[in-house]
């Protein structure tokens, strides 16, 4: 049975300039399940970020939803006036930012910031809130968190920093986490050892987490299912073992082929010719058709619908008419 | 028979990271020294891709500015074909200058946002005076932006035009004004798009076979040393721990913390490995750990690691710096 934790459907997300509007993100759906982690991929400026800070509401005007809908347990959320959506944040929804030290306040001790944050949430003492944060620190992994719950952030590394991060994101219980680029300020035996205190917090405390990067090999090592972005608009999206290994869109199979492995055998690296076009100029039909080497006339006139191909879900031409051979 | 483009003996850089002389004073503090480059030893061919990785720290990048001389040393010597580079005076550095470049890692604060492509590309060569006319000069530039897979119109316009892949081309394309023999890269992909890193990764590849260039290619993301590498070398806290032909390294690594970064590498065969993160983080360097500076975390320490210093062993397959891993 599926238990879907939050609903994202049709969801469009305009910025207004001088020069006319910017949809940022271009009808975008996806459902999350309870427990399962979500990657979002795709190149800078694909909409990543905007579509995560568009779930939990917090696009900086005048950025705005400009249509869809998103359901968090079953509650109609992008429409709440921003108070209310403001406990649902403290609540329900846990963030993890890509810059630990940017996300602690470096004027008080981790544990004033942790015991803080669980007395807005939790009725209980502060004696019981420290404690709490205390086991909170042990369960990220910082080493004898009883001593250094009384460090100041800057007496942390960014590792340790990355961990008291999720801590704070997890004092509340949150059913979502939403952790945009958790490791991509962190040395890459760091990020390994995030990559796995996140799957274990989640495993644990039963959340569901959509996790922002553009690296996929961090997606490959946790996630459940991915959605490839592409100039805002969902490219392809399924489990996540199929996406990398059998990618159907044209740009997925060129992103896989791009990234060096270390099992690779061959000289040459598979290449996108170009790069993703501004949101200003985005061709008419499939805005990947100019960069795309099988595209036809379809493409540069029409954008894709969605098609459900095995476990994805593929926005491509190329899939809509082939099925219909196949 | 080897030919030694590039030959670093013994290198070392000490920072003086103390506090103003008057805090020294009242707080009875001593003088502290970071040794960010700690006796590196290597030489690059003429013709390979050296790499060097690490994690942040580990002096890769310091090591880059001593080869290019933007930094001095504290000890230790280059030699450039030949040339112990402390030696020239003037002229002769002039002319040697003339045949090592470097390509940085943020594209967007390594171009002058107030120049013009065409004159930013066509500065190295005003300052070795290598084309005399300005027409000659503007020729030559046309042809570096094609080489680098630009329109020759894109000169006329200014870096804020470009995305970043573009703009890092534009960086290769000055690099390779004056005709260099040798270019340090330092992280030349890591702000990149991945689909991006992949075309300039092929490009830098595509110009070392065109032009018969040397690279020495610094980065922390080991899949893509393993892609452009012919040999590597790994740093760890300032100290070259392993140097190793490229493949070798993958195949066969023998330094403890080599093995900890392989394993870190995510796995995107999704072969299901299950891998145990590694422990722990790199130290500070101001305070490194006695004897082998990796010994905290490393799995095979013993107590010999912890009060000396392992020797450098060399062998065929290349050097490497542990007690254990010559045992072995």
């Amino acid at each position: 049975m599926s238990d879907t934790l939050l609903s994202v459907k049709n969801l469009v997300v305009e910025f207004p300039t001088r020069r006319g509007i910017l949809t940022a993100v271009d009808n975008v759906s996806f459902d999350l399940e309870r427990g399962e982690v979500l990657g979002l991929v795709g190149e800078s400026g694909a909409g990543k970020s905007i579509t995560g800070s568009a779930v939990i509401g917090l696009i900086e005007p005048p950025g705005r939803i400009a249509a869809g809908t998103v359901h968090l347990a079953g509650q109609r959320i992008d429409n709440l006036p921003s108070e209310k959506m403001r406990r649902i944040r403290g609540d329900k929804i846990g963030m993890v930012f890509q810059d630990p030290l940017s996300s602690l306040n470096p004027l008080y001790s981790v544990a004033e910031q942790l015991v803080e944050t669980i007395l807005t949430h939790k009725d209980i003492s502060k004696k019981q809130a420290r404690d709490r944060a205390i086991e909170l620190l042990d369960e990220v992994g910082i080493p004898a968190a009883d001593l250094r719950i009384d460090d100041y952030p800057h007496q942390f590394s960014g590792g340790m920093r990355q961990r008291v991060v999720i801590a704070l994101a997890l004092c509340a219980d949150p059913e979502l986490i939403i952790a945009d680029e958790p490791t991509t300020a962190l040395d890459v035996s760091v990020q390994s050892q995030i990559v796995s205190v996140l799957k274990k917090m989640c495993s644990e405390h039963g959340a569901s987490v959509i996790l922002i990067t553009h690296d996929i090999g961090v997606i490959a090592e946790v996630a459940d299912r991915v959605a490839v972005l592409y100039s805002g608009r969902m490219a392809e999206i399924g489990p996540v073992r199929d996406v990398i290994k059998h990618p159907q869109h044209p740009y997925t199979k060129g992103l896989m082929g791009s990234i060096p492995t270390i099992t690779q055998e061959g000289d040459r690296l598979t290449q996108i010719p170009g790069s993703m076009p501004r949101l200003t100029d985005r061709p008419p039909g499939c805005a990947f058709a100019p960069r795309c080497e099988m595209a036809m006339g379809a493409c540069h006139q029409s954008h894709p619908s969605e098609e459900n191909v095995g476990t994805a879900r593929v926005a491509c031409h190329l899939i809509t008419k082939m099925g219909a051979v196949a | 028979m080897k030919d030694v483009l590039v030959n670093v003996e013994n290198l070392t850089r000490i920072f003086d990271v103390s506090k103003p002389w008057l805090n020294r004073v009242i707080e009875r503090e001593e003088k502290k020294m970071l040794r960010a480059v700690n006796d590196v030893s290597l030489e690059i061919r003429r013709g390979e891709t050296f790499a060097l990785v690490g994690e942040s720290g580990s002096g890769k990048s310091t090591i880059a500015k001593m080869i290019v001389g933007l930094l001095g040393l504290s000890q230790g010597k280059i030699d450039f074909d030949g040339i112990d580079l402390s030696q020239p005076d003037g002229a002769e550095m002039r002319a040697l200058r003339q045949r090592y470049q470097m390509i940085f890692q943020d594209p967007f604060a390594s171009l002058n946002p107030r120049w013009r492509v065409n004159k930013i590309i066509a500065e190295p060569l005003r300052q070795f005076d290598m084309e005399s006319s300005e027409s000659d000069r503007n020729r030559r530039v046309e042809e570096l932006l094609e080489l680098v897979g630009m329109s020759a119109k894109d000169g006329v316009k200014f870096p804020h035009e470009f995305s970043g892949g573009q703009r890092q081309r534009i960086a290769i394309a000055r690099a390779l004004s004056s005709n260099p023999e040798f270019i340090v890269c330092d992280e030349p992909t890591s702000a990149l798009d991945v689909s991006v890193q992949a075309q300039i990764l092929n490009l830098m590849r595509d110009l070392q076979d065109e032009l018969g260039l040397t690279y020495l290619f610094i980065s922390h993301d080991l899949s893509v040393v393993r892609h452009m590498a012919n040999r590597i070398g790994v740093l760890y806290l300032g100290r070259l721990v392993e140097v190793a032909d490229g493949k070798e390294l993958f195949r066969n690594p023998r330094h403890p913390y080599t093995k900890m970064l392989l394993n870190a590498i995510p796995d995107l065969d999704m072969t299901g490995r299950k891998v145990a993160p590694p422990d722990g983080e790199i130290p500070n360097p101001i305070n490194p750990p006695s004897g082998c500076t990796f010994h905290p975390r490393c799995p095979i320490a013993t107590e010999q690691c912890k009060r000396e210093i392992p020797p450098i062993r060399n062998s065929d397959a290349g050097s490497v710096v542990c007690f254990e891993a010559v045992r072995a």
